[in-house]
């Protein structure tokens, strides 16, 4: 079980939805939220009750965490948080930047502009990707 | 103007059209308060106290180029894409790390580029939503040291105190500063 994917799953069902309502809210393929579905029901971390409509059309399943998905949740959330993420070299590379947009600012230059600049760049170079 | 501001213009003028406090989060906010990085991510924070609320909102929507997709009250975040831009903006109404109350509207700051004027998250806020986000990662950690680099003593130590203990960050914050 990808237990990013379970973290996920967590999170968006603290309140219960529709395997369709989810596979649009993780943006993940049908497929991949179905398995994980499948494997976290297996574990007990969630549980698919079928609520029939009136209707004619299939049955919705509704996909809610159990007890112990929420404590899977929480040490997840608790332990995520207890390192830091970052390396020194990577926040001496933020300083840096930081000390670059503010030299920016003082020749004049406005740092969001630049900012919309790069993100424009950014987008060209996916769409042309 | 470019895409991007277009879109969170019309996000914006949406915002207003319906009344909604709101407060733009994330990578958009960033270059106000610290380094100036790449993102795709427009993410805006809006107070919508009720349903009928977001209702309006969605009915709204069309009339300024967005159109509701993935949209519902239920969910933290709502989904609308800016037509013109061809943009996915992210509505927020319970955005992870942001306690909404009367201090953080408070504290939101008015900014203007290149004509649009727009509220953001004030700095103190935006270094604890970074922090005390559940999908932390090393990116909004660096966010943070380029933030208290830049800005320095012009954040309000006592409040940046007050909201990280509140939000359990209190340590975490301290190891970034002292790195």
């Amino acid at each position: 079980m990808d237990s990013e994917v379970a973290v996920e799953v967590l999170r968006a069902v603290k309140r219960p939805q529709s395997v369709s309502e989810l596979v649009a809210s993780l943006r993940r393929r049908n497929e991949a939220v179905i398995q994980a579905l499948s494997e976290m029901d297996e574990r007990g971390l969630v549980e698919r009750r079928v609520e029939r409509g009136g209707g004619r059309g299939r049955p919705r399943v509704v996909v809610s965490s159990t007890a112990l998905g929420e404590e899977y949740l929480d040490a997840y959330n608790r332990l995520s948080h207890i390192a830091l993420k970052a390396t020194p070299p990577g926040l001496r590379r933020a300083v840096a930047d930081a000390e670059y947009a503010s030299r920016l600012k003082a020749r004049g230059l406005d740092p969001f502009q630049l900012f919309l600049e790069l993100n424009e760049h950014v987008r060209s170079a996916k769409g042309a990707g | 103007m470019s895409g991007l501001l277009r879109a969170l213009g019309d996000a914006v003028d949406l915002l207003d059209g319906a009344g909604l406090d709101y407060m733009v989060l994330g990578g958009f906010a960033l270059p106000f308060y610290g380094r100036i990085r790449s993102t795709l991510d427009l993410d805006v924070a809006a107070y919508v106290p009720t349903e009928e609320a977001y209702r309006r909102l969605l009915r709204l929507a069309g009339e300024y180029g967005l159109k509701p997709t993935l949209c519902s009250y239920r969910n933290p975040v709502s989904i609308f894409v800016d037509e013109a831009a061809s943009l996915e903006i992210e509505l927020w109404l319970r955005p992870d790390g942001v306690d909404w109350d009367k201090e953080t509207l408070k504290r939101r700051r008015r900014v203007k580029s290149d004509g649009v004027s727009f509220w953001i998250i004030g700095p103190e806020d935006f270094i604890i939503s970074k922090l005390a986000r559940p999908d932390r990662m090393e990116q909004d950690e660096l966010d943070v040291k380029s933030v208290l680099a830049l800005m320095g003593s012009e954040l309000d130590a006592v409040y940046l105190a007050r909201r990280s203990r509140q939000c359990g960050v209190e340590s975490l914050l301290s190891v970034i500063r002292g790195k």
